[in-house]
């Protein structure tokens, strides 16, 4: 699954550690998420929803889909 | 279950870790220094030199099962690649050996390793695979 985590956290100025901390997971998490090695589970991805003020297909869609709009 | 961050569930696993390594360490040696000492090792102090070393291992895989819980959830997906992996290759290697040494192709040697295998190897796993999650 593709996503626009690492675009959205760079607009913040947030390393992968600042995220991981306000996620309340390691930066491991999201540094395997940011590069699609990893799929967060429902409950983290409204998380990262919640957190960068975004609605969940916004920031993750799958292949055919288009994230553009995230970076907006 | 309540729920903890993973700086949290970091921070509780190695609060239990790294005093029930000392002490394990500390068990060992003192046995070590026992049996040198004392010929024949006295039955009271076998059995107190047995718990001595086992508790502070079994404290290490309670608080193991408690950071597989408590872990974020990539964390947990890895771990449960590392013991699936271990369980498996411990498993294929109990049998080859339990039946290399049923035919006299294998010695003898101390149950032990099995469950110092098993942990090394979910280690390695966790650090070969590195971070791939997806099958």
């Amino acid at each position: 699954m593709r996503n626009a985590l690492k675009s959205l956290r760079g607009d913040r100025g947030w390393s992968q550690q600042v995220l991981a901390d306000k996620l309340g997971v390691s930066r491991q998490s999201v540094n395997a998420i940011e590069t699609g090695k990893y799929d967060p589970s429902l409950p983290l991805a409204f998380s990262i929803a919640r957190l960068f003020g975004r609605s969940i297909e916004e920031i993750f869609d799958d292949e055919f889909g288009d994230l553009s709009k995230a970076a907006k | 279950v309540k729920p903890v961050t993973q700086k949290q569930a970091l921070r509780r696993y190695m609060r239990m870790f790294i005093p029930a390594m000392v002490g394990y360490l500390i068990g060992l040696s003192a046995t070590t220094a026992a049996r040198i000492f004392f010929d024949p090792v006295p039955l009271w102090m076998s059995i107190l030199a047995l718990a001595v070393i086992v508790l502070p291992l079994i404290g290490f895989l309670f608080v193991w099962l408690r950071y597989a819980r408590e872990a974020d959830e990539f964390q947990q997906s890895q771990m449960l690649w590392g013991f699936a992996w271990a369980g498996c290759i411990t498993a294929a290697g109990a049998f080859t050996v339990g039946f290399g040494q049923s035919l006299g192709l294998i010695a003898s040697f101390d149950d032990y390793w099995y469950a110092v295998a098993f942990i090394m190897l979910q280690g390695l796993t966790v650090a070969v695979r590195g971070g791939r999650c997806l099958p």
